[in-house]
This record gives structure tokens, sequence and C-alpha cells, in this order.
């Protein structure tokens, strides 16, 4: 990690601290409905301040932590969740921002270092970390079809199965890109064909959309105040898309892993196409989330940190930090000018919302099946099936104690603390390799 | 018999979870957010339960803004379970609008389906 990179991190992190000081943005889309508390005055600094602490300490711990150390990646749970708590809970704006920035350093300098150990450990676990995302893009792939069958049943779901299993065979066949691409097209596409077909028969059965007028003055009220604070939301949007460029940060579980491996490639054009699969995965959970992202903005005016997260894909995608940040900074002023429209647009089409709903579902099991698998992968090329007997006891540990580690985060926490517990084993002289 | 309109997050499952809980007690309504939020507020229903990752934002932003915040409380969290008395005394409180997290959904919706039949 060099000295720009520490730079960037250190700004973006004071940046974010700054506004979810203003009351501006926050990641932690929990918090968003509660700051509107804050600066009506309803609630104190120190109050909002500690359920901001509660509601985000599982996330930094589990997910924040371990995709981190398992990837080496930043990850936006791990730099933004702290310095949301941060800023919410310090008074002064300078130093809001200060402690952000000294998060950002802390975070940056102290991975590295804990890199260092982990890459010295006679069992090579850091290695075998990167299996973890081995069946992530493929099971993502699946999120239009698991969508399918949760919102229009089986029957539908086994016809979107066939024709999604024929694509992927027709592809991989006759073409050489990522089956994956063309799957998630295919499944959207019938995905808003069987929405679209309810709809309509919605519409002549006479069920209407249910009237939401009563909301439009709250919405254009906290509309106004996403707008004043664009400039500030801008340039945090800038400062992302540049770390996201730099090849130190990933925007979420679904592009981590993939962006991780895509990094590792060396030949120009592999890492090109896999750069452009990791950058399609996460444009479609962007698309997923924009109505939960949207509908909140309007509901509370706080805006999200990463906006609607397509600065991650900006950031993947462009030439260099310039263009990353140039276009980073475009992108947010972009969504909060169409924030308006997209909340009269979901009022008019509830089914969409509901499909966002399903497709957030979705997402969310798919992840958590293939992390799970990809933890399995990782402690069996560890310590084969001592390894996984390991990783049984820690998982379902987890599972009896009510789930202390999020379900999603829990086989990268098994897996890292399987490769410690090997080690330890090993070096005692209990474990041979 | 009381209506909960049901959003956000595995919306099946948790209209499943208070039917097998609690069978023929309440009516369960699978809407979007805003919808549940206005029809709750409206009087036209009862409770609002509401389900994201986090079981404060997606599930609870459009009940804050719509129902209130003093009406609206999280129950479960990541790595928090729901505790008995702590959902007791949002009941007691008033509350109407629930927000949980999508891992505790088999541990705090039976919960939640129990104490709201006892009130």
């Amino acid at each position: 990690m060099d000295i720009m990179h520490i730079g960037l991190v250190a700004a973006l992190c004071a940046m974010t601290a700054l506004i979810a000081n203003m009351s501006a943005a926050v990641f932690h889309d929990g918090i968003r409905p509660i700051l509107p508390q804050l600066f009506e005055g309803n609630m104190t600094r120190r109050d909002a301040g500690s359920v901001a602490f509660g509601l985000s300490i599982g996330f930094v711990a589990s997910v924040g932590i371990s995709f981190t150390l398992s990837t080496g990646l930043l990850n936006p749970w791990l730099l933004f969740l702290p310095t949301d708590i941060l800023g919410v809970m310090i008074g002064s704006r300078v130093l809001a921002a200060l402690a952000g920035g000294l998060w950002g350093i802390l975070v940056v300098t102290s991975l590295a270092g804990v890199n260092a150990v982990l890459t010295g450990l006679p069992i090579d676990a850091l290695g075998a970390l990167g299996e973890l995302g081995t069946p992530v893009m493929s099971a993502f792939a699946l999120f239009p079809l698991l969508a399918i069958f949760y919102q229009f049943g089986w029957k539908s779901g086994a016809i979107a199965s066939v024709v999604i299993l024929a694509s992927r065979l027709m592809i991989i066949k006759h073409t050489g890109i990522y089956p994956e691409s063309i799957q998630i097209f295919v499944g959207m596409m019938m995905l808003v064909f069987f929405a679209i077909r309810k709809d309509l028969g919605d519409r002549k059965e006479g069920i209407q959309a249910p009237d939401m007028s009563g909301l439009h003055s709250i919405f254009d009220e906290r509309t106004k105040r996403i707008v004043k604070h664009l400039p500030f939301l801008a340039v945090t949007g800038a400062l992302i898309a540049a770390v996201s460029n730099a090849g130190i940060f990933a925007g979420s579980e679904v592009s981590i892993y993939s962006l991780a491996d895509a990094l590792k490639i060396t030949d120009p054009e592999a890492h090109d196409a896999a750069m452009k699969q990791v950058a399609l995965s996460e444009f479609m959970r962007g698309l997923g989330f924009i109505p939960l992202i949207a509908t909140t903005a309007l509901a509370t005016g706080v805006y999200g940190v990463v906006g609607m997260t397509f600065v991650f894909v900006v950031g993947y995608l462009s030439p260099n930090i310039a263009v990353a940040a140039t276009l980073g900074a475009v992108t947010i002023c972009i969504e909060v000018y169409l924030l308006r429209g997209i909340g009269r647009f979901l009022e008019q089409f509830p089914s969409i919302r509901n499909a966002s709903d399903n497709i957030r579902n979705s997402m969310n099991t798919l992840m958590e099946f293939a992390l799970l698998i990809g933890g399995v992968l990782a402690v069996m090329k560890m310590g084969s099936t001592t390894g996984f007997t390991i990783f049984a006891m820690l998982f379902y540990l987890n599972e009896i104690m009510g789930r202390p580690i999020l379900k999603i985060a829990a086989p990268a926490v098994a897996a890292i603390l399987t490769g410690v517990i090997l080690n330890i084993l090993h070096v005692v002289g209990l474990f041979a390799i | 018999m009381k209506k909960i309109a049901i959003a956000g997050l595995q919306r099946e499952q948790i209209k499943q979870q208070i039917e097998d809980t609690m069978p023929n007690t309440f009516e369960c309504h699978i809407l979007t957010d805003m919808d549940a939020a206005m029809k709750v507020k409206a009087g036209e229903m009862d409770y609002f339960v509401g389900c994201c990752n986090t079981g404060a934002g997606g599930a609870l932003a459009m009940a804050i803004a719509i129902i209130g915040y003093g009406q609206s409380c999280t129950i479960a969290k990541p790595s928090i379970q729901a505790k008995q008395d702590e959902v007791q005394q949002f009941i007691d409180k008033g509350c109407i609008a629930f927000g949980l997290s999508i891992e505790h959904i088999e541990h705090a919706v039976p919960m939640l389906s129990k104490l709201l039949a006892a009130k």
C-alpha cells in the first residue's frame, strides 16, 4: 500500500465522517431513518451515536473484517460504518473529519501488518481463503431465477430454469464470454416479463396502485435537503470511485471476491474481461438496490454514502484514477437529480418495488449459500477433512449462540479461525501438513 | 381479527411463521413498505412488520417516515437477537411498527406474534 493509497483512503474516510456529521449521508441504511430525529432536534448526538454503534458493530466485526482479511481489499462496511458512528457521535465538524481520516489510516496500515503475519504462517491460510469466492459468481448469476421462484411460484421458476440452463450451455459451446453475464440478462428479462404480465392482469381486474399523494410534500422537502448537500456527496462519490479504481477497495459482497481474483490476472485481455464481469455483477446488484436507496432517501432526506452504488461500477471500469473520480462525482449528481422521478415511478409500479424486494432477497440468499460452499472449499484446501471438521464446529457454534456473527459473514470468519487453529495445531505438533 | 402488514425481505417466511405460531389469530398481508405503512397509518391495518439486512433501514424507513418514530422499533438486529422483555416494553409503549434483521426471523417473529396475540 503506497503513500498515495493511504492518502486517498484517509481523505475518503474524512469525507464520509464529515457528511455523516452533517447528517447529509451515512452508509448504514438503518441509521438513515434515525438521523431526521437528530437534525430536527428530538435526539441527542450521544443517543444517536449509541444507536448507530449498536446497529453497525455486528457488520464491522463480521462482514467488514472477514471480507477484507480474506481478500486484502478494503470494503465499505469496514471503512464507512465506523465513520458513520464517529460522524454521528462527534459534535464538531472538524473533529469528526479528523477522526474519520485517522480511522482510514489505521485500517490501511494495520491491514498490511496483519497480511504480513498471515502470509508467514506454516499452513497457507491466506492463499486458501481465496477459494471463498469460487462459487460466488455462478451463484450470483442465479438471482433473477430465485426471484422468479419467490415472486411467481415453482411453475414459472421451472420454465425459467430450463431457459437459463439452455442459454448457459449455448454460450459456453459457441462463444468465449462469461456465461454468467448472459444468464443474468436472460433471467432479468424473464423476471420483467412475468412482472408485466402480472401487472397487466391486475389492471384488467381493476386493482390500482395505492395512492401515495399524501406523502408528496414530505418527499419534496427531503429531496431539497439532499440537493443542498450535493457538493459534499459528489466529492465523496469521486473519492469512492477513485479507490475502487486503484484496486484497493471493493464495493460489495457480490464483487469483492471476484475483484480480488480479477486483480490477480496478469494477461491484460483476460483481466479486462474479468473486470467487466465484476462491474456487471455490481451494476446488477445496484439495480436491485435502487428502490430501497431511493425511497429511503425520499423518506429521510439522508442520502447513502455510496449512493446507489454505481460509483463502484464507474471506478472498476475507468481507465485511471482521475477519470474515475470525475465520473464518480457525475454519477452521484445524476442519481440525486433522478431521485424524485424514481420515487414517482415506484409509486406507479408497485410490482417493480415488489420485484426489488425479491431480488435483494435472492441475492442475499445466494451469497450466503455461495460463501458457505466457498468456506468449505477454503478449509478443505487448508486442512482437508480436519479443516472441514473445525469449520463445521465453528459454524454451528455460531448458529446455536443465536448468530452473533452475521450469517453472510459466518463462513469467512469460520474459515479464518480454522486457518489460525490449524496453524496452532501444526505448531504444537498435533496436525501434520 | 388483527391485521398485520408485512414488508421487506422474506415476507412469505414471516407470514408463514406468524401463521404457524398463532394459527387463525392474525390476517397477514404481504405488501410493499410504502403501502404497508400507509395502511397502518390510516388504521386499515393494525401492525407493520418489516424485515431487511439491518432491521432498521429498509425495514423501517417508510414506517418511521409515515407512522412515526415513536411508534416504530427494531426488535432484532445483526448479531443481537430479540429479547422478550424488550419487545414487550416496545408493545406497551405503543409501538405498532416492528423491524427485524433477516437472520433472526425464526427467533423473533414467533416471539413477536405471541406477544401481539396476548395483547
